[in-house]
């Protein structure tokens, strides 16, 4: 049994024009972004939004990363795609294009999430939340807990491989007994994390921890000229986007749906029906 | 006055046991040593380690600690823990646990940064402490992306950012293979010799740290069992090494029990060229003069 | 028992290629040691023993059964295998229940159970820490108790990973002692190690190895004594060997292919005549 690390959100060092963007600026993106995907529920503009992203990928350099990290949402994405076209309320008409808006959006989001974690180092992160007037102390915690996934997971790996050569079988049994597998992993891990932070504390308090009132930093975050043309610039494209959602209204081709004898509800009811049988469930 | 450490009647217990963990230390140590400290696990060597940096008593403070520690005029009851690791800086076992930031660069800085210093200042100390351990080339790299030795000599680094007079390591190269642990030591003799750096290694591998030291401490059930120059090691009229757990160097058995033939020698050699020429040239002639 | 292996490859899912066309037997009863750098493959290659990883190309055959066959499980009641950190297996709340874990969960019967466990905890000195807490123990015993849990499933192969590192001089020598009084009972001891000093001591068969592959195999006195080996393995010479060679730098005659103190001792005092 092999644990295999999130890649998507991994930061990977790269010298690119969006790796050299302030984090502060790409916060900015993410947030903004993520609010535009949640204003529509419609294939056609989620789409339009998902498709948009996608060129920031080739400029960050992080296509073949975003692909790969893709294969490890599929399960998520067909569990959406069944909740949503066969347990959708009845009087949705459409539910196999809803289904596929909500797929879609659930991709721009990881996508552009994953666009930040992939440039922003998560240093420079804990950096710009400083100074948004975050107390040094949270960003502290949330870059630390991300320097400790590499070893945590390393160590996890290592307790798998000492309790399987017990004879640990993980993996087997029904769903409550495989749960109850999993308490020789968790204690051992949890006991661990335990005395790591113990350690952890002894390091700091022993590098001058909380020495002095106001802290300083040896990289200061800057924003330069472009950083601000960007803001400028997706600022406009944000409140363009809004204005066209919520005064203008939406145009009818917006408004598109797949044909009804697309729509997969009642195909989709008997393979589940035979599915159910099938499992005895 | 060039005593960098005193410590009289020390005594500590951990809140969770009435037995002290460590008692009756009284120890002066001079600026420029390097101290050896050998003996069992459990012994007391890690707490004698934290009363020196000021963990004791100002992190463990559900402890009972008796007596007093000076460390550059500092007591170390009456200073807060940041102004003592100013002037000792500390070391650990595990290099996972002590490496916070995600670059070896910021981990350096970390000390620093908590002082408050300027920028161009942090930036000094980083540098200088790159060069020292001889790790320029790995400043951008992830901790988890590093070898053991180069992670402990990161550690290393990131105290010495502190600038401190004296270095503490509690046993640094346990969790090393020997490549590493040969990195790390030299790193610290180097340190010692260059930098005039006071340096108290608790260190199992004795054939390698004996080489540099110029004082042993062995420590059995919290006390003091030996504080002497290495060569006493071997002398007749001291308890051996061995009962208190401390395993000799190979090279040492062997001149104790050519010495246990009859054989005696002008000194006790801790590094192999210097055993080689003792033994070319006094062996023969030992045996001669005993006949 | 023996362990076979052969022209195994191992290359993990993150494209590193640890092992390559390594060829290996173990006999029964052997008691083997593993040298090499870190990164070189000795991990690697003892996680093949119990089925941990299974070989990406050729074989691994324990006593004739392919580890590609065979569950983790399974083998482990014919391999025993320790991890250096005991930590990473205790989780139970007393040390009996540490140690009676294994053969329960393999629903051996219960008489069986009690005497085995009676035998490792005599052997292992445990006897007086049964009603412990494994948390509350000291690191030399959490140790004993993770062999403990292992030896109780009367495993035929044993292996170590760095059982050494970290250990104090009685520890070590206790270590040694245990291993030696399990290859004397006929199990097969395989263990990884860098400790060369301790290897030069005790004097298993050696097999180093560099970058995925074997480059020596053969006895203690032989393998480290080879400055070709030894570099390659990033080890260092043991002591006595060490001065062995700077002796014969001056001295031709001397020969180089010293590793026990005893041994050099009879050829210095063999010098002076």
């Amino acid at each position: 049994m092999m644990l295999s690390p999130l890649s998507a959100f991994e930061f990977k060092r790269k010298n690119t024009f969006i790796h050299h963007l302030d984090p502060r600026t790409l916060l900015y993106f993410v947030i903004l972004t993520s609010i535009l995907i949640l204003q529509f529920q419609q294939l056609i503009p989620v789409v339009i939004i998902f498709v948009a992203i996608i060129p920031l990928l080739f400029v960050a350099r992080i296509i073949r990363e975003w692909i790969v990290s893709l294969k490890g949402f599929i399960f998520l994405i067909l569990i959406i795609f069944f909740i949503n076209v066969f347990f959708s309320p009845a009087n949705n008409p459409h539910p196999t294009t809803f289904a596929l808006s909500m797929i879609f959006r659930l991709l721009a989001l990881v996508t552009t999430f994953a666009l930040f974690f992939q440039t922003v180092h998560p240093d420079d992160l804990g950096q710009a939340l400083v100074k948004l007037r975050m107390p040094y102390e949270f960003s502290w915690a949330i870059t630390t807990a991300y320097r400790y996934v590499p070893t945590l997971a390393k160590e996890a790996q290592q307790i798998i491989d000492a309790q399987m050569s017990r004879g640990i079988e993980f993996q087997k049994g029904n769903f409550l007994k495989r749960i109850r597998n999993y308490i020789p992993l968790i204690v051992p891990l949890f006991i661990s994390a335990i005395k790591r932070a113990w350690k952890l504390a002894e390091a700091m308090d022993s590098k001058a921890w909380g020495a002095a009132k106001k802290r300083t930093f040896l990289y200061e975050l800057q924003m330069s000229p472009m950083d601000y043309v960007i803001i400028i610039i997706i600022t406009i494209v944000f409140i363009s986007v809004i204005y066209v959602r919520y005064i203008l209204g939406l145009p009818a081709w917006a408004e598109w749906t797949l044909p009804p004898e697309l729509e997969l509800k009642e195909i989709g009811k008997w393979i589940l029906g035979y599915i159910v049988n099938f499992l005895q469930l | 006055m060039d005593n960098i450490v005193q410590i009289r009647d020390l005594e500590f217990s951990y809140g969770t046991s009435r037995q002290p963990a460590i008692r009756e230390i009284d120890l002066d140590i001079k600026k420029g040593e390097y101290i050896v400290i050998a003996g069992l696990s459990g012994c007391g060597k890690s707490t004698f380690c934290r009363c020196l940096n000021g963990l004791i008593p100002h992190f463990y403070r559900a402890g009972v600690m008796k007596g007093s520690v000076t460390v550059d005029g500092l007591d170390t009851r009456e200073h807060p823990l940041y102004e003592i690791t100013q002037k000792v800086g500390m070391v650990f076992q595990d290099p996972e646990s002590q490496l916070m930031a995600l670059t070896v660069e910021r981990d350096i800085a970390f000390g620093p940064e908590n002082l408050g210093l300027p920028r161009e200042e942090i930036r000094i100390r980083v540098e200088e402490a790159l060069e020292l351990v001889k790790i320029a080339h790995l400043r951008e790299r992830a901790p988890h992306e590093l070898s053991g030795g180069e992670q402990q000599r990161v550690a290393i680094a990131s105290v010495l950012a502190l600038q401190p007079k004296i270095l503490v390591l509690d046993e640094p190269t346990a969790n090393l293979d020997p490549a590493g642990a040969v990195d790390v030591l030299n790193i610290i003799e180097n340190l010692q010799v260059q930098k005039k750096i006071t340096v108290i290694i608790v260190e199992h591998r004795l054939e390698l740290a004996l080489q540099s030291a110029t004082r042993l401490l062995i420590m059995h059930d919290g006390t003091l069992v030996f504080d002497d120059k290495p060569e006493r090691l071997i002398e007749k009229d001291i308890t051996p090494a061995e009962v208190y757990g401390v395993q000799m160097p190979s090279l040492i058995q062997l001149f104790t029990q050519l010495m246990d033939e009859g054989h005696s020698f002008s000194q006790i050699p801790f590094n192999i060229p210097l055993a080689a020429a003792i033994i070319l040239s006094e062996l023969g002639s030992a045996r001669s003069t005993s006949e | 028992m023996s362990i076979t292996v052969k022209n195994l490859d191992y290359t993990y899912p993150s494209g590193v290629a640890a092992l390559n066309n390594v060829s290996l037997k173990i006999n029964k009863g052997e008691h083997i040691a593993i040298m090499g750098a870190n990164g070189a493959g000795k991990t690697t290659l003892i996680k093949h023993f119990n089925g941990l990883l299974k070989p990406t190309k050729g074989h691994v055959l324990v006593n004739d059964i392919d580890t590609i066959t065979s569950s983790v499980a399974e083998m482990a009641k014919i391999v025993g295998f320790v991890f250096q950190n005991p930590d990473h297996q205790l989780f139970l709340t007393t040390v009996e229940e540490e140690i009676k874990f294994g053969p329960t969960n393999f629903n051996f019967p219960e008489e069986q159970i009690q005497r085995d466990m009676e035998k490792v905890v005599t052997f292992l000195n445990l006897k007086n820490l049964l009603k412990r807490s494994p948390f509350s123990l000291s690191e030399g015993e959490r140790k004993r108790v993770a062999l403990a849990s292992v030896l109780v499933m009367n495993p035929e192969i044993l292996i170590l990973d760095e059982p050494t590192m970290g250990q104090d001089a009685i520890q070590k020598r206790n270590i040694a002692k245990m291993i030696e009084e399990l290859n004397q009972q006929g199990r097969t001891i395989a263990l990884v190690t860098h400790d060369i000093e301790f290897v030069a001591e005790y004097q298993p068969r050696v097999v180093a190895m560099t970058e995925g592959r074997v480059i020596a195999d053969g006895m203690a006195k032989d393998v480290l004594t080879n400055l070709e080996v030894l570099t390659k393995t990033k080890l260092r010479p043991p002591q006595i060997t060490a001065l062995a060679w700077e002796i014969a730098n001056q001295k031709q005659s001397f020969p180089k292919d010293v590793i026990t103190i005893s041994e050099m001792k009879t050829k210095l005092l063999a010098l002076e005549r």
